[in-house]
């Protein structure tokens, strides 16, 4: 255990992080106000924002006229009603039951019955008005990340505002001026709001967009939550050892698979609104674009291909790319202790260890023992131990060859020719011939592989040979006393 | 007077005659004895039941001991209790002796004239008061023979108890012996897992050391345990009365469980009260002291009075008899001082008669409420923490199915479940023992504690330690 390191280590990537967004980040800059004094922040801070909601505003932009709506797995989309030229929102924050995935439910925080809030959807040039109320036992804020507005709007408990008490409704209105995937979140007790799961989706779309029309536009935010298993309460104190990892608030198999027509021109969009992880998200099967982040659209030429797109906390990223491969393409964040249901920690490494008779030994006094994991741990999950009620740990889920052994970040791009809806058309069916087979003696034969006959020990993976293995040199460590 | 000496020696002869009764004693003894515990007791005397009573030891012997077997043998076979019996001898043989008139004295004297010729004299009396003495000797001989039953009486109680709280001390020590050989069952299941990590390559030598460290010492406390068991069955040999191949017997390994209810907690002191021997003991002294006083009253000032035949032959040879007296004159001695000793000393075994009542009452009380205790202590840890420390296991059990627990802390947990086993086992011991101790007053004898501040003060140390003699 070297918690320092780790420490370190964390905080390091933390700080690249942060220059990272500084460079990319065209959204307003932070005023350099020495101290802020109420009156006089708006002012300095009108030369930018300001000045663009100035801007002209478009009558209410509607859905399949002006845009086609995106998709959220797992999630809703806020609705709304025009008042006079307005679009009005409601938003409550108030704490929820949640279902990460089956058999493991949660108090969380959230707006609307649900984690992550329902997607806020707008078109460029919409005025909208969006009350909020706090059903929380403390004050929360809401401020639109990354959404260029009036400084007063930016809802920075203390800084651009009072923090709303419980039981009240404050309103926020505003014109955007701009289009792309932002967020909204509390500016309050942020670690402990944000780490109970409140956040939440923006989209805006383009009054009159330019480039191939997108067919399946998707919406998936991206966080982490502290949830030690056998307990139905995030800890947000906690800062080092996340163990749910979520899209959309689903950890794997609780994801909705995302369900695309053959040949459709696919955008998906990423949030990480996270306390301490960026996630490298990568697409199996597919090259893509990543065409814009919450500071903007990426021009044209400067959309690097990519299969991984980095999500860093605080950010967004869209991607692109036509749906022209057929299969359940895996999607997922690649850091693999983020595609795990609450692992423990700091068991003994138990790979590689010969168990002999201490099962025996161990069931004398714990007839249910069984030594855990001594040729690694993936067949682990799919045993169905019993283990503590209301957790998931190396939960997977079973698939059309055999477990899944995959939880958190994961899920499946679901691309099929000549289905007519959306909803999960089940396993892929593989044509023929194209299957992963064992390999038969005369294709060996036929390209000349050789198989060396199996090791001495396979057992516990150890190589058998050279002299200098550690049992080797220290046989009086055998004895048995 | 000549004919009155037989005549006495013949009294005294049937009296000694009546010496069987001692017989009559321990049959007295023994019908105490059942009315407090089930178990026999016999007095060896050289007769063919002494036969019975060691074929009834060693039948006993071959099966495993539970504690009524080995109260049994103990009464059976223990030498100290059979020294105890002879208590009752001693004190027939003082009833006996009490018959008996004192012998007469006879007395001659010869004076040498100096026309030569011899005048003797001789006489023979008799100290006659003694004559009236007898029935009063005879009855605190009596009385002092009730005490020595209940004394008798007592050591029984005493041995049977004993007995009991050692066979409990060793039912306990052996169980919980058996509890703590799975703790180091299990340290020996963790260190063999370190073992094959370290094998594996998976861990440090230094965590395989501290490992085997902790194995080793649960090693050793087995050990300590192992002795404390050895020590125990010796002193069950020594209460036993046990040697040789007679050491070989072998205890029920548990302890019962709680009887459902020992007996009404209400109206103890009362019934120690009734059922004393202590206070039995103390009674017949009451009534020594009250024998004595009466005595001391009309002969305080006498002490003896002789009476007997004189003669006297002259030195012409004559004969000359006549009887012979010789009486004490209460001019001086009226007897005052033997009155107030004798009343001095009533008053002081009334007073001791008044503490130990006392002292046995409260004595009930403290051993009411400690059995108590101990049976609610028992009943938590059977109803609340042995069910906990299970939970935990089955718990940890889940967590390390998860792979969220490490084996080491499934083998912690479960190490505390049989430390919370030991608990019970020493908690029920406490009972057992607890119940032993109550019984024991309840059967008429205060326990001797010792190290106990109350040991000091105890009945059996102030109105006990002068009578005793064994
Ligand atoms: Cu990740």
């Amino acid at each position: 255990m070297a918690p320092h390191h780790t420490c370190f280590a964390r905080l390091a990537s933390l700080m690249l992080t942060g220059s990272l967004i500084m460079g990319a980040d065209e959204a307003p800059k932070v005023p350099k106000v020495p101290a802020p004094q109420p009156g006089a922040v708006a002012e300095h801070g009108a030369a930018h924002a300001d000045a663009k909601a100035t801007a002209k505003t478009l009558p209410p932009g509607e859905p399949g006229t002006d845009y086609t709506p995106v998709v959220v797995p797992n999630g809703t989309t806020l609705p709304w009603k025009v008042v006079d030229g307005v679009k009005v929102f409601h938003l409550t924050a108030e704490p929820v039951q949640h279902e990460f995935a089956p058999g493991l439910v949660a108090t969380v925080w959230g707006y609307n019955g649900q984690s992550p809030g329902p997607v806020l959807e707008l078109v460029d040039g919409d005025h909208i008005r969006v009350y909020v109320t706090n059903r929380l036992p403390e004050k929360t804020s809401v401020h639109w990340h990354a959404i260029l507005l009036p400084n007063a709007q930016d809802g920075v408990s203390g800084l651009t505002q009072l923090g709303i008490p419980p039981g009240e409704t404050v309103k926020y209105e505003f014109t955007v001026h701009q289009q792309g995937t932002f967020m909204y979140h509390p500016h309050f007790d942020e670690m402990t709001q944000m780490g109970m799961g409140m956040m939440g989706m923006i989209v805006i779309h383009p009054r009159n967009p330019k480039g191939p029309k997108v067919d399946r536009d998707f919406s998936i935010m991206l966080t982490e939550w502290a949830i030690k298993a056998g307990t139905s309460r995030p800890d947000t104190n906690e800062m080092m050892e996340f163990n749910i990892l979520t899209m959309n608030s689903k950890a794997f198999p609780g994801t909705a698979p995302l369900v695309v027509k053959l040949g459709e021109r696919v955008r998906i969009r990423f949030g990480n609104l996270g306390a301490m992880d960026h996630h490298p998200v990568h697409l199996h099967g597919y090259q893509f674009k990543v065409v814009a982040t919450d500071g903007g659209d990426v021009e044209q030429a400067g959309q690097q291909p990519e299969t991984t797109v980095l999500v860093p906390v605080g950010s967004t990223r869209a991607i692109e790319f036509v749906a022209d491969a057929p299969g359940d393409w895996a999607m997922h964040c690649h850091m693999t202790h983020h595609i795990m249901n609450q692992m423990g920690h700091g068991l003994p490494n138990m790979v590689g260890v010969d168990a002999g008779d201490l099962d025996e030994q161990m069931r004398k006094l714990l007839p249910d023992y069984m030594t855990m994991g001594p040729t690694g741990m993936g067949e682990m999950a799919e045993m169905g131990m019993k283990i503590p009620e209301n957790s998931i740990p190396m939960v997977g889920a079973d698939g059309p060859h055999g477990y899944i052994d995959m939880g958190g970040m994961f899920t499946v791009l679901k691309v099929r020719d000549g289905i007519t809806t959306y909803e999960d058309p089940g396993w892929y069916a593989q044509p023929k011939g194209t299957e992963v087979v064992t390999a038969s003696p005369e294709e060996l034969r036929r390209d000349g592989i050789e198989i060396d006959p199996p090791p001495a020990v396979p057992a516990n993976g150890t190589p058998s040979a050279p002299a200098a293995t550690p049992g080797a040199a220290m046989p009086h460590e055998h004895q048995h006393h | 007077m000549r004919r009155a000496i037989p005549v006495m020696i013949g009294v005294s002869v049937a009296l000694a005659g009546c010496g069987g009764t001692r017989d009559q004693g321990f049959t007295d003894v023994q019908k105490t004895v059942s009315q407090r515990t089930t178990a026999k007791i016999h007095w060896d005397q050289g007769s063919t039941e002494d036969e019975q009573s060691a074929a009834a030891v060693k039948q006993l012997l071959s099966h495993e001991l539970g504690v009524d077997e080995a109260v049994q043998i103990a009464l059976l076979n223990n030498r100290s209790l059979q020294a105890v019996y002879q208590d009752l001898g001693v004190a027939q043989a003082d009833l006996v002796r009490a018959g008996l008139l004192r012998n007469p004295v006879f007395d001659v004297s010869a004076k040498f004239a100096r026309g030569g010729g011899v005048r003797l004299e001789l006489s023979i009396v008799e100290d006659f008061l003694d004559l009236f003495f007898i029935p009063m000797r005879k009855r605190l001989a009596e009385t002092a023979i009730e005490g020595a039953k209940a004394r008798v009486a007592g050591a029984v109680i005493d041995l049977a108890t004993n007995v009991r709280v050692a066979v409990y001390r060793l039912q306990t020590t052996t169980q919980a012996l058996e509890l703590r050989r799975t703790v180091v069952q299990a340290a020996s299941a963790a260190y063999d897992l370190t073992q094959r990590l370290r094998a594996a390559g998976n861990i440090t030598k230094l965590d395989l050391l501290e490992q085997r460290g902790v194995f080793e010492e649960a090693k050793m406390h087995l050990g300590q345990a192992e002795v404390e068991v050895d020590e125990l069955r010796e002193h069950l040999n020594s209460l036993l009365g046990l040697w040789g191949d007679e050491t070989q017997w072998i205890v029920a390994p548990r302890l019962p469980d709680m009887s459902a209810d020992e007996m009404p907690m209400d109206g103890l002191e009362r019934r120690a009260i009734e059922r004393s021997l202590d206070l039995a003991i103390t009674r017949s002294e009451i009534a020594l002291h009250a024998q004595r006083l009466g005595i001391a009253r009309p002969f305080g000032a006498i002490g003896n009075a002789d009476l007997g035949v004189a003669a006297e032959k002259e030195i012409d040879g004559t004969w000359a008899v006549g009887p012979a007296a010789s009486v004490p004159l209460p001019i001086f001695n009226f007897g005052q001082g033997a009155v107030a000793e004798a009343r001095a000393e009533l008053r002081r075994s009334q007073e001791l008669y008044a503490a130990q009542a006392i002292e046995i009452r409260s004595r009930v009380r403290t051993a009411r409420s400690r059995l108590l205790a101990n049976r609610a202590r028992v009943d938590y840890l059977q109803q609340a923490m042995l069910p906990l420390r299970r939970a935990a296991v089955e718990e940890t059990q889940l967590h390390y199915n998860g792979m969220l627990a490490s084996p080491f802390r499934l083998i912690q947990t479960k190490q505390n479940e049989i430390a919370a086993g030991v608990d019970y086992v020493e908690a029920l011991g406490g009972y057992w023992i607890a119940l032993a101790m109550l019984n024991q007053l309840l059967d008429g004898r205060v326990p001797m504690d010792a190290g106990s501040d109350s040991a000091a003060t105890s009945p059996r140390m102030m109105g006990g330690q002068m009578d005793r003699g064994h």
